[in-house]
């Protein structure tokens, strides 16, 4: 359902079909499992069995031995480099060194002829361990007793962004508080109070495609191919911890199957240089299922929140305190952290908020991003706690968040910092929850909740494309952003050829090479579109402007006049093709114009990005839920979300990452969790990890792409696909309780329901609560 | 995964007499969507793989009592759109479509889908004890994770589940189960064919080394046209049984004449409800009439879980 169309452009707001569609379902498409490169070999990876403990001795010498095996890497290989990483904080070895901090950690890799040699090598490497005491839980790695995982004094990355880290305390590795008012003067008098725990699982963000890696390391220049969503970051710290410049590390990126932010940052490429460049030969390495789940992970959470309102419902203090597992080492830890904090308080007016979010290491494998990240563990505590207090008060829920929601223009950080409100958020949930039927009456055990929120979007605004049309008028994009699924190669086609008065058939989208692709920061934060998409809008403009150039050259009018169309250049009834424009400009049939685009947060050709974030991602989503007491199975029954994307680029693209995110959401609230037992993680595999089948959707979902041209990217355009990941929680979570059946801790299994269902008709029961 | 030799049979007597001559290290492979997997995770480690995923058994053929005869290489997708089996038997075919996904099911063989392996996880990790897999190396299952483990019929040395769905609907249709071995050919009830674990857990069913599952014998149940297959899981589809209910029922007048039950994902065998189905005779068929199911002695799942559960039959 789109709400308003956008008018007066051709190739803008047309529901293209994807430009890869087709090498894709032909399985024509490359990705980096399928590639191959002369004398390259096959690398498998010896990770710990144990979470946490010394490594006494490695003995490889068996494995060494071994035909076809061309070289072992262990941690004292990389005694002549600072082998320590992390974007954030570099705490991570490349492998391990001396001690493992998480079950799965890279002790050894061996470089082998094929996959089975290598793999057989594995089984020939001793290891001798001695286990250290377990920390695999947020509340063991608080205790003022437990070891501490990481001493010393911080180190920070090239990329953490967050002014200063702080100090280490105990094995709270980043801290982040949001202070304003006085909570405890405000929430006095308060007539509605409500007060929780909530627990949020890890969960995996299960990309079909698995982390894969070529490396080919030489003394002055390291080329890697790589399932990578930045590669410009990856380049900077691969050259950091290698001791090159950064044009010396290539990255070519090419298709993605699926990121989720599972591949965002550093993942494998140290380790697939370091044992390139031990055994003096490309290597590739292709994680299976398992690893990948331990490469990269959503963070669980533990979480407190005190929310108060007066008698009429306004709101006036929220409090909350968190913690967040992020593993053994802290990738995307500390943004993570400070997103979830800037979400708790919601985009809410408020007295007081106290916000306290701290990010824990414990042994357990490594969190980084996910999808919607900080957002989806916060809104849907947030958004309870708004419920209950709707509630209490008597309130509709829909009425509450009407009466309490931020207007546009207003601050949405309690501090006054930052960016204002940049959508209709009331606007937004009213159509969401009319989606559900709202106001229809309703059976028992059936309920309905909205949810609302924002994410901070955009990350960094730095990005640079360029556009060059060849003699015969085809045209290349060449962006840093990553086509991964979501389908950016086929947006900024059509971004570009809008500018050029062409049809987007005529343009190619390169995938990143960063020997040529210009500097783009990264493919996250639902950033392509607005950012990169800006960028390649002002370089597609800046082509257009040397075809008029040329074209009032050779007609003799000012260059105002003349149109760009159809791939010609017109005035009144002259037309040229491009290809003529180019040859009449160099007076030759050959030449080209290539020009670049640029967005950076101050001045350059774009207006200011300096004000973060970029934009307000809005989270809004309203489902319908049905509970079967039998089972305890939560039935969604109806679900709409809404894509608040200021203009929709491509509008069937929005609809299907929306419908995406949805997925995930819905996912990450009924059915994924991964199972730790003692540190280990034992549902490692995609028959346990449950991710929902195409035969657990809803019966109805709504996909609302809301236009109000509000964004600050190419047309009014401002991201989506990430919204609704962090607000369907939430409102299951609302619709449940509205049915009668609140509950504090996902995923919302039928087991997990059942037993709230038998816990709520005996109130005497003794068994746990949720 | 480990080398192995690899051979095709011709026919089912040559399968037999290459099993034998290759020795105690040898497996048959059939579809090989549970070998497979078990060898990439180490749990088997053949020397040598029978390929018997063409011998000429892709039939289904009518019996003269009205009944089916199914080829053991029959595939799973093949049995559950045969005309007969969902005119006749629709609980088998319910029950064949709601495992696995739509890929294993084009490449599971009848056979194969008998002899499945329990998917407790402590017996596909080779890195844990399981009496299955090292018989006297312990159950870590009984304290451990075990919420799809066994209810019934489970002992002290195991508490794993048959995983499958097919022989959930096969034992309730009394299927018999043909095997060509040494001795020549003979016939095994299925009811008979599973085994409860007892003191032996490593042996899941009653055939002998070098036995090889030729066919499926299915007698007429005219009744059997108004059966289901409803299936409790953890999400809709690519998900084993938390617990499942094949049933068939015979209704005269409002009173149950005849009826069948058997359940899945609660014990070491597909469990015929016996004691279910003798109380259900003569009854009225109301829900009230439905059988609660006995309360287990000692079940390893939660006990209010179980004790609360009821069988429904109806619909999907």
């Amino acid at each position: 359902m789109t709400v308003v169309t956008g008018t007066g452009t051709r190739e803008v707001g047309r529901s293209r079909t994807r430009l890869d569609a087709r090498e894709k379902l032909r399985g024509e498409a490359m990705f980096t499992g399928d590639m191959e490169v002369p004398g390259m070999l096959y690398g498998r990876v010896l990770r710990s069995q144990h979470p946490h403990a010394e490594i006494v001795s490695i003995n490889t010498s068996a494995a060494e031995r071994m035909p076809g095996v061309a070289a072992v890497l262990v941690g004292r290989d990389l005694l002549d480099i600072d082998p320590y990483y992390g974007h954030a904080i570099k705490d991570r070895p490349i492998i391990a060194i001396e001690r493992v901090r998480f079950s799965g950690e890279p002790v050894a890799a061996v470089a082998a002829e094929d996959e089975a040699t290598a793999e057989a090598a594995l089984a020939a490497i001793e290891v001798v361990y001695e286990e250290l005491p377990l920390v695999d839980t947020i509340d063991k790695a608080l205790d003022p007793a437990a070891p501490l995982l990481h001493e010393g004094p911080i180190r920070p990355g090239l990329f953490h962004g967050l002014g200063n880290l702080g100090e280490r305390d105990g094995n709270i590795g980043y801290r982040y508080r949001l202070d304003s008012g006085d909570v405890a003067g405000e929430s006095a008098g308060a007539a509605f109070v409500t007060e929780g725990e909530y627990l949020f699982p890890a969960v995996y963000q299960y990309a079909m495609e698995t982390h894969s890696v070529i490396a080919d390391w030489k003394p002055n220049e390291i080329a890697i191919w790589a399932s990578c969503q930045h590669p410009f970051l990856v380049q900077a710290e691969i050259a950091d911890l290698f001791g090159l410049p950064i044009g010396a590390v290539r990255i070519q990126v090419p298709y993605l199957g699926g990121g989720f932010g599972s591949k965002s940052y550093t993942k494998m490429e140290p380790l697939t240089v370091a044992l390139s460049r031990k055994a003096r030969a490309p290597v590739k390495i292709v994680n299976r299922v398992d690893e990948s789940m331990v490469t990269s992970r959503r963070h669980g959470m533990r979480c407190w929140m005190r929310t108060t309102a007066d008698a009429d419902g306004t709101l006036l203090t929220r409090e909350s305190r968190f913690w967040l597992d992020t593993g053994a080492y802290m990738d995307n830890g500390p943004r993570v952290t400070a997103t979830a904090a800037d979400s708790a308080p919601g985009p809410y007016r408020w007295r007081a908020v106290h916000i306290d979010a701290m990010c824990v290491y414990c042994n357990t494998a490594p969190s980084g991003s996910y999808r919607a990240f900080g957002a989806t563990h916060l809104q849907w505590v947030a958004e309870s706690q708004l419920d209950e207090l709707a509630r209490k008060a008597g309130i509709d829920p829909l009425e509450m968040r009407r009466r309490n929601l931020l207007r546009p223009g207003e601050p949405v950080r309690p501090d006054g910092s930052g960016k204002p409100l940049d959508a209709d958020l009331i606007g937004d949930v009213e159509r969401a929850a009319a989606a559900v039927g709202w106001d229809e009456p309703k059976g028992p055990l059936v309920g309905r909740g909205v949810s609302v929120g924002l994410l901070a979007a955009g990350a960094h605004p730095v990005s640079r494309a360029s556009v060059r049309m060849r003699a015969d008028g085809s045209v290349e994009v060449s962006v840093g952003t990553t086509e991964m699924g979501q389908g950016p190669r086929t947006v900024m086609a059509q971004i570009a050829a809008e500018e050029l008065g062409c049809s987007s058939d005529r343009v190619r989208v390169l995938g990143a090479d960063t020997r040529f692709t210009p500097y783009d920061r990264s493919t996250g934060a639902s950033r392509s579109t607005t950012l990169a998409g800006k960028a390649v809008q002002n370089a597609a403009a800046a082509v257009a402007a040397k075809l008029r150039e040329t074209a009032c050259e050779v007609w003799d009018v000012a260059s105002e006049l003349i149109e760009l169309r159809d791939g010609k250049a017109a005035y009144g009834d002259l037309e040229m093709e491009f290809s003529e424009v180019i040859a009449k400009r160099f007076g030759f049939t050959g030449g080209e114009i290539i020009e670049g685009g640029e967005v950076r947060p101050m001045g350059g050709d774009t207006g200011s990005y300096a004000e973060g974030p970029v934009f307000w991602e809005v989270c809004v989503a309203a489902v319908e839920v049905e509970v079967d007491p039998e089972l305890g199975k939560v039935n969604v029954t109806r679900t709409a979300t809404v894509a608040d994307v200021g203009r929709a680029i491509n509008p069937l693209l929005v609809e299907r990452q929306d419908e995406g995110a949805f997925m995930q959401g819905y996912g990450n609230a009924m059915f994924e969790e991964m199972v730790y037992r003692d540190g280990e993680l034992i549902n490692d595999n995609l028959l346990e990890y449950r991710v929902p089948r195409i035969q657990d959707l809803p019966r109805q979902m709504t996909s609302i792409v809301v236009e109000n041209e509000d964004g600050p990217g190419p047309h009014g355009a401002k991201g989506c696909g990430e919204g609704a990941l962090a607000a369907v929680p939430a409102a299951i979570v609302n619709a449940l309780g509205d049915a009668g059946v609140p509950i504090t801790q996902l995923p919302l299994t039928p087991e997990r329901v059942w037993r709230r269902l038998q816990d709520l008709s005996e109130p005497q029961s003794t068994e746990e609560l949720t | 995964m480990r080398p192995f030799d690899y051979e095709r049979a011709e026919d089912a007597t040559g399968a037999v007499a290459a099993l034998r001559r290759r020795g105690t290290g040898a497996r048959y492979l059939g579809g090989g969507t549970n070998l497979v997997d078990l060898m990439k995770l180490g749990v088997e480690t053949p020397d040598a793989l029978v390929d018997v995923s063409r011998l000429p058994l892709r039939g289904i053929e009518e019996r003269p009592d009205g009944g089916l005869r199914i080829g053991a290489a029959v595939r799973n997708s093949e049995l559950a759109a045969h005309r007969a089996v969902r005119e006749r038997y629709p609980l088998l075919s319910l029950a064949l479509l709601s495992g696995a996904s739509g890929q294993l099911r084009n490449l599971a063989t009848v056979g194969g889908n008998l002899l499945q392996r329990t998917r407790c996880s402590y017996f596909q990790d080779v890195s844990k004890p399981c009496n299955k897999r090292e018989p006297g190396s312990g159950c870590p299952a009984i304290e451990g994770e075990h919420r799809n483990l066994a209810i019934i019929g489970h002992s002290d040395s195991c508490v794993a589940t048959h995983p499958s769905d097919m022989a959930v609907a096969l034992v309730a249709l009394d299927a018999e189960v043909e095997v060509e071995g040494e001795g020549g050919t003979r016939t095994i009830p299925l009811r008979e064919f599973h085994r409860l674990p007892g003191d032996e857990p490593q042996r899941d069913t009653v055939l002998q080394p070098g036995d090889l599952i030729t066919a499926v014998e299915l007698p007429l149940l005219a009744f059997a046209t108004r059966s289901t297959y409803r299936k409790v899981r953890d999400r809709a589809a690519f998900s084993f049984a938390v617990v499942s209910v094949a049933v068939a029922v015979d209704v005269a007048d409002g009173v149950v004449r005849d009826c069948r039950l058997a359940l899945g994902g609660v014990a070491h065998v597909p469990w015929r409800a016996a004691r279910a189905e003798e109380a259900l005779r003569g009854q009225p068929a109301t829900e009230e009439s439905s059988p609660r199911l006995p309360a287990p002695s000692s079940s390893r799942r939660d006990r209010s879980a179980t004790t609360h559960s009821r069988c429904r039959s109806g619909g999907q």
